[in-house]
């Protein structure tokens, strides 16, 4: 029996309007017909006025066409800098931080404008991976609604002002004097706040809207360490997650992705991985990535927890559970068992019960000290509920006369309702250090805006002994300060940040190195390299380039994912020029000694979970991977990337199990009014499969009422949903749910079935599109999941059916391609997570048009990349398998023989090649491309068309684009204008650029040495470009794994992309599973 | 027979009009000259600093000077135009006054000198401004030059081949008439000419000529349009290329040093300037009244010879004079480095030029000309590796191909320069 597939519930219900948008290439007939109608409709034209505007138009084409082209100009620095050079990018080492979204990042600038994020390899925390928020973030420097400069009272200030005034009145102010912030990263930014602190005789309070201090109470508790401990899940065999997506937003999701998926790559040689066990109570990330997934209600989370205690630790009394639940909790505990100090276990919940259950069964397990590191801990987490909801009462009480609020936005965020905003009412002196107008800063008095993170200095110690720098790339674009420097400036400290910074590296890390001649030496090799890692080799100083205060990195070093799953030597770092590498060594932290524990007793701990209660619908309240807490609400490419599992762009939305919409009669779109804690919000209802039956879900991050743009302001505000339990903040409301059904419908842009892939086939032969195996079918069977390619390895001229038929001329023509290289690209679908970082990177590398709400919802999105997120197998516990979805760069392309202006073709290099210059949007293309990857630009969506700007040939219709927002545009690539076609180009500006560096230098090109941007940014190593011609290159060796297949290679496109299939570690056979009559990772048999 | 007739004179009419479409005058007078070589020379000599023929420079434009004045009065006016102005000579003065009382300077020449330089003249006056050297369109560039002696061949035969088809047409309608005659039948009357010229079939060939030379004026303009072929502005700073690459013989990749690097070929900052003009204080032609703007650009005291501290740096706003589409991606170290092109095959005899211009037209046929003529540098460049390239190398060597070009490496597809 064959497993079922489907995208979404219209997929699986076979809508009438699915299966006619499947079978086209546009979803609409043609989606500028409304406009039209509607412009006739406004105008009452005659046959006279035709004529009119015929003559003008005519009239205006010809004086524009006789007007001069305009005098433009070359303006070279009158003095240039020793690094810059037009035309050539220049990478600077730094590091994206926001509150404890934490990556080591490499800023590409040309012209001294950051335009893209890399990926830094030489960090042990984001291994030179990335996410979505980390590579948008350049973005948001650009963001219009940034503050320009400081107000006092809603008034234009200068800084001098602020420095006179300010201090003064906050020293002097009565009762409670508060800094509020977010988590901070930052060691000398906490060194900065303490000098603030004991100045000023303030508190400093870290609010985290989305909280983790239920797990730092919890080890305080166990092991009286108030920390996030570290987690290695590179040496974890057996993971087991109770709710912690920690591929997508919990603690550090590229650190734990890249762990994680460095023990999914398989092959022959290597036919081993990790097993993932995932119980919770929405589809996550981390959850759609397991191998085995169960749903759990948010009421019953920790009592699953308290289960696997009982099998694990054992004597934790009776936990009553869902049977199949229960089955898999015993199965977990089997696997953990096996895997004794070898596997972690971890939980999402923010109950500080459950997670000192969670600490104990670790313990047994004798994970401490080797998968889990209490002493490398992550220093980025401290919220602190307790203090947060004093404060709160405090200042409604009018205790509190002094208040900062940096990086965090209460007045949206906070739980309670509308109670941080009236109590900051009540503040005498209140004081924001946001970058915007947010909704905090409504009731504030002076604003003192902070500098995005790339005009600033900074460093960060994200987990203890590993340490960051980051640097400005660009001078402040506003009349903004660091937030560092007001705090020393008012502290009474009238040294520089950057001052500041470099002396207290100085004093604090370099005494932590070793092999530095100078505290100078130091500073420069930090610099260059971006981290410096203590107990970790080192570069010798002397190989370092020293260019003067700035570091210059290369491009970001060739990676090549590693097949080694058992490897965990660590990495050492060489920069070239330079065999030596020292060793730096440190005494205060050894992984090998375990930490101090008074763990022991548990049981009050449990008889507070397992007591609780819940009635009704439960809802579940959580942070996306995509948007976050809320603070990236206006950043455009952010929203209109689509969350990963959900698949809502621009909006959030209420998930609910198919059964519990069955049963309620609620129809996807459906609007419906939530009520709970006396908050009600009115959000579409979406059926989620793999959400626990009975439950919902709902988003935060969405809701922002002064965001920036309004169209940025989409979505409800669910943070007044989240309760409280005990001293922590509790984003599950297990009872007082209601949901009723407005009587509306909602047109939610969400693009789970746009451009998806017809499968029917010929003659109703279902086309494998996904392909997968369990990892013990694949021991014994290395075609497991995938004998449709074995079987035309065999059989290769039997099987071409194209569009001509069965003709030999219309066969390999590998003969072309001999010559020079021929590109292509393996996606792993084992190692994939979804995490759309490569979608956000594709679109800011390839001046990728952002289209907004209502564009994305008539399927206009633009995205040359997209991920199909495909659920299979049982409805209710259903697998899921992400596949990234490019243009397939086809050598026997259907599009190109349909284009009637040879706009599209093929290059020698196996490119399928796009001129748009030369297209005049025919779009036959695109409608005969299986794959259904090509995209019309339908509107001016970037201004391209645009004469001059601000004359009356300036013609800009779309909204999302300004003079600010064009500034982050990679000059490589063209900006496209409307009425033509664009697509996936293999980042041919990346390839020419390669190429054209090795013919410099007269070399042959080396494997790695070109990587696309998806590559780049992917923190799972799950994309590897290059060339097939080279016998060597990593690519070429995946094109001959057996596990690697062309998506549909029976039309006998001939693509050059290759998917591989996805593996899961689990038990083989159907029947232990009690999933009746789904056969799980059964053979895709070939019709 | 009628029609015949007819159709003859569609045809000279076409003739003639294709006859003033090649409308070079032509005159007894050239510039291979003697006259106007020696006067050339006399005049560059003495009186281009401040003079050109065709324009106003510091001085008057010389263009029918000696249509305009008595000979004797300008033997007199050159030897010492400032004797005639004190003595009062009425258009000595309007002269003087007119160019704001700036002393021409007295010129040390014979009266046979001057009647040279004016033989010079009245040849250029008659000839008109001389088009910049490889201008006419894409002429230059394809080879075939079509120069002022080439048209006026080319207008002779066409005359001389208008004059042999209009007396074979005469003989073969008289013939035909004879023919008539001798067969007895009626010769039919001859149409008056005005009515000839006006008939319907005159005037639909007419219109049909007028018709293929509108469409194709139309192409071919729309062709240049946005194309800047020649375009020569005025700069801030009148820099000569002349000066600098031609006789002082700098290195082009001294100033331009992008080239070599990157896409970019790079104006020079006046920072590099100052490498040598903190010692070149005056230049040959303009003094220090160029060079002081590289100064105040940088903030430099000459007289002090050091930098002014605190100087707010003022960038010098060139005129862009080479602009691609924003579609077309253009590396010069592809072309610099890889590629081993010299900068003159594609910004031409730029060592010669005083204001710089555009040389080529930059268009993309004049782009993909080349990349399928010109030879790669295969051998020697490891990129080229035997392994990539092993059909190139081993025709290489079984001489099967002489050279590998652009072309042959994929270098005229799209994807090459439009993405």
């Amino acid at each position: 029996m064959k497993k079922n597939y489907w995208k979404g519930h219209e997929e699986l219900q076979q809508t009438p309007a699915f299966q006619k948008s499947k079978k086209q290439e546009f979803q609409e007939e043609l989606p500028l017909l409304h406009e039209m109608k509607q412009v006739a409709a406004d105008t009452q034209g005659s046959r006279r006025d035709f004529l009119k505007v015929l003559g003008f138009s005519l009239g205006a084409a010809t004086v524009a066409a006789s007007c001069e082209i305009p005098v433009k100009y070359a303006i070279p620095y009158a003095n240039k800098p020793e690094e810059v050079l037009p035309g050539i990018a220049n990478y600077y080492a730094s590091s994206f931080i926001n509150g404890s979204d934490y990556c080591s990042v490499l800023v590409k600038t040309r012209e001294g404008r950051p335009i893209k994020i890399e990926g830094n390899p030489l960090s042990s925390i984001s291994q030179g991976g990335t996410s979505a928020r980390a590579q948008a973030s350049v973005v948001s420097l650009y963001d219009g609604a940034r503050l320009r400069f400081p107000k006092i009272k809603g008034k234009k200030a200068t800084w001098a002002a602020i420095d006179k005034e300010v201090p003064n009145k906050f020293r002097a102010a009565a009762g409670r004097k508060v800094l509020l912030t977010g988590p901070i990263i930052s060691p000398t930014l906490r060194k900065a706040i303490e000098e603030f602190t004991s100045a000023t005789g303030a508190e400093h309070i870290v609010y985290e809207a989305v909280s983790k201090g239920g797990i730092l109470t919890a080890n305080e508790k166990s092991f009286g360490k108030r920390v996030v401990p570290g987690y290695d899940f590179k040496k974890a065999d057996v993971i087991v997650s109770f709710g912690a997506d920690f591929l997508g937003t919990w603690v550090s999701p590229v650190e734990f992705t890249k762990q994680y998926t460095s023990r999914r790559h398989v092959d022959k040689d290597h036919p081993a991985m990790s097993r993932h066990w995932q119980f919770e109570q929405y589809m996550s990330l981390t959850g759609a990535n397991a191998d085995k997934r169960l749903t759990v209600k948010p009421s019953q989370l920790g009592m699953a927890v308290a289960a696997l205690y009982n099998e694990v630790v054992g004597g934790g009394g009776s936990v009553k559970l869902d049977a199949k639940v229960m089955e898999g909790i015993k199965k977990a505990a089997k696997d953990l068992k096996a895997a004794s100090g070898k596997s972690i276990v971890v939980c999402g919940s923010n109950d500080p019960n459950v997670q000192e259950v969670v600490n104990a069964i670790n313990e047994s397990l004798g994970n401490y000290g080797q998968t889990i590191d209490l002493d490398k801990n992550y220093t980025a987490f401290g919220g602190d509920d307790k203090k947060v909801k004093q404060l709160v009462a405090d200042m409604n009480a009018g205790k509190v006369g002094g208040l900062i609020v940096h990086g965090v936005n209460p007045a949206y965020s906070y739980p309670e309702k509308g109670k941080f905003a009236s109590g900051l009412k009540k503040v005498a002196t209140s004081i924001s250090f946001n970058d915007r107008e947010d909704e905090t800063a409504e009731n504030i008095t002076y604003l003192c805006p902070n500098n995005h993170y790339l005009e600033s200095w900074s460093d960060a110690e994200p987990k203890k002994g590993s340490f960051s720098l980051g640097q400005p790339a660009i001078s402040p674009l506003f009349d903004t300060r660091q937030a560092g420097e007001t705090l020393l400036r008012w502290a009474g400290n009238n040294t520089t940040y950057y001052d500041y910074l470099k002396q207290n590296w100085e004093s604090a890390m370099f005494g932590q190195a070793s092999g530095f001649g100078s505290p100078q030496a130091f500073w420069d090799v930090a610099l260059h390299n971006g981290v410096f890692e203590v107990g970790t080799p080192v570069a010798n100083a002397d190989a370092a380039v020293y260019t003067g205060g700035k570091a210059r990195v290369n491009s970001p070093a060739p990676r090549v994912p590693s097949i080694q799953p058992q490897e965990t030597k660590v990495d050492t770092i060489v920069v070239a020029g330079s065999d030596e590498q020292l060793i730096v060594t440190n005494n205060s932290t050894d992984a090998s000694v375990p930490a101090t524990r008074s763990a022991g007793n548990v049981s009050a701990a449990l008889s507070a979970i397992t007591s609780a209660k819940a009635s009704g619908i439960e809802l579940a309240i959580y942070e996306n991977p995509i948007m976050g807490d809320g603070r990236y609400a206006n950043n455009p490419f952010l929203q209109e990337t689509p969350e990963p599992i959900t698949k809502i762009c621009w909006d959030n939305a209420i998930s609910v199990s198919q059964h519990l919409a069955e049963e309620k009669g609620w129809k996807e779109y459906d609007l419906v009014k939530v009520t709970a804690n006396g908050h009600e919000v009115t959000l579409p209802v979406i059926i989620q499969y793999g959400q626990a039956a009975g439950t919902a879900a709902i988003s935060v991050g969405y809701g922002r009422t002064k965001a920036g743009s309004k169209l940025c302001n989409v979505g409800q505000n669910v943070y007044p949903f989240v309760g409280t339990k005990g001293d922590a903040f509790d984003y599950n409301v297990t009872s007082g749910v209601t949901i009723e059904k407005v009587g509306r419908h909602y047109a939610l842009p969400r693009t789970q079935t746009h451009h998806t892939v017809d499968d029917t086939g010929v003659l109703g032969n279902d086309r494998p599109i996904v392909r997968e195996a369990v990892l013990d079918e694949y021991k014994k069977d290395k075609y497991a999941g995938n004998h449709v390619t074995e079987h035309f390895k065999h059989n290769l001229d039997k099987h071409f059916f194209t569009l001509y038929g069965e003709d030999d001329a219309y066969g390999p023509h590998a003969d072309l391609f001999e010559r020079g290289h021929h590109w292509g690209m393996s996606v792993d679908l084992t190692t994939c997570t979804g995490c759309s970082a490569c979608v956000t990177a594709c679109n800011i590398e390839n001046n990728v048009p952002i289209v907004g709400a209502n564009e994305v919802f008539r399927a206009h999105e633009m995205h040359w990349m997209r991920i199909d997120r495909y659920f299979s197998g049982d409805r209710d516990h259903p697998d899921v398998t992400f596949m990234p979805m490019m243009c397939q760069h086809c050598d026997n392309a259907p599009c190109e023989n349909v284009c009637p202006v040879a706009a599209t073709n093929h290059s020698s290099e196996g490119i399928n090649q796009m001129a748009y210059n030369r297209c005049i949007g025919t779009r036959y293309c695109a409608n005969n491309c299986p794959f259904k990857v090509r995209r019309f630009n339908w509107f001016d969506y970037q201004g391209a068309d645009s004469f001059y700007k601000d004359t009356i040939f300036d013609n800009d219709e779309w909204v999302l684009v300004n003079d600010l927002s064009r500034m982050v545009l990679n000059p490589d690539v063209t900006v496209r204008s409307r009425g033509v076609m664009e697509k996936c180009s293999f980042c041919v500006q990346r390839v020419q650029e390669g190429k054209l560096t090795a013919k410099r230098e007269g070399r042959p090109l080396k494997d790695g040495e070109v990587q696309t941007a998806c590559q780049t940014a992917c923190p799972a190593n799950a994309i590897v470009f290059g060339d097939l011609n080279d016998k060597d290159s990593a690519v070429s060796k995946l094109f001959k794994n057996e596990r690697t297949y062309k998506l549909l290679d029976e039309i006998h496109v001939l693509s050059s992309i290759g998917y591989m299939t996805h593996l899961r570690n689990r038990d083989a056979d159907p029947h232990k599973d009690g999933h009746g009559g789904h056969v799980k990772g059964h053979k895709q048999e070939h019709g | 027979m009628k029609f015949s007739l007819h159709i003859r004179a569609s045809v000279l009419a076409l003739l003639l009009l294709s006859l003033f479409a090649f409308s070079e005058t032509s005159y007894g007078q050239s510039r291979d000259d003697e006259v106007y070589k020696k006067g050339e020379a006399i005049f560059k000599a003495n009186c281009a600093s401040c003079h050109k023929v065709h324009t106003k420079l510091v001085g008057p434009a010389l263009v029918g000077v000696s249509e305009k004045y008595d000979k004797e009065w300008l033997y007199a006016w050159i030897k010492n135009s400032q004797a005639l102005v004190k003595a009062g000579d009425p258009q000595a003065v309007a002269i003087f006054e007119e160019y704001n009382k700036s002393v021409m300077n007295a010129q040390n020449l014979s009266n046979a000198q001057i009647d040279e330089v004016l033989g010079y003249l009245d040849i250029e006056t008659a000839l008109g401004p001389l088009v910049a050297p490889g201008g006419g369109g894409e002429g230059e560039n394809n080879g075939g030059g079509t120069s002022g002696t080439t048209m006026i061949f080319l207008g002779a035969i066409a005359a001389m081949l208008l004059v042999i088809m209009f007396a074979l047409s005469r003989l073969t309608g008289t013939l035909n008439n004879l023919l008539r005659e001798k067969m007895g039948r009626l010769i039919p009357k001859s149409i008056p000419f005005e009515k000839r010229i006006f008939s319907k079939k005159v005037m639909a060939a007419l219109s049909l000529a007028l018709l293929i030379f509108v469409g194709y004026a139309a192409v071919d303009s729309a062709q240049k349009l946005g194309r800047q072929q020649n375009y020569a502005p005025a700069q801030p700073i009148k820099f000569s290329h002349e000066l600098h690459a031609g006789k002082n013989k700098i290195e082009c990749q001294y100033c331009h040093f992008g080239a070599s690097k990157g896409k970019s070929a790079v104006i020079p900052s006046p920072n590099l300037c100052m490498n040598c003009h903190k010692a070149v204080k005056e230049g040959p032609e303009h003094g220090t009244k160029e060079i002081a703007k590289i100064y105040a650009a940088v903030g430099w005291d000459p007289d002090k010879g050091e930098y002014i501290e605190g100087y707010e740096e003022k960038p010098i706003e060139w005129v862009r004079i080479h602009n691609l589409p924003d579609h077309v991606y253009f590396n010069h170290s592809q072309h610099v480095v890889a590629g081993k092109v010299e900068c003159q095959e594609c910004h031409g005899p730029v060592e010669e030029m005083k204001v710089l211009r555009q040389h080529s037209t930059l268009g993309m046929g004049w782009c993909i000309n080349c990349h399928r003529d010109t030879e790669v540098q295969f051998q020697g460049n490891g990129y080229y590796d035997e392994e990539h390239y092993k059909k190139f190398h081993e025709g290489l060597k079984n001489g099967d191909i002489k050279k590998v070009t652009v072309e042959d490496i994929g270098g005229t597809e799209c994807q090459k320069c439009h993405y």
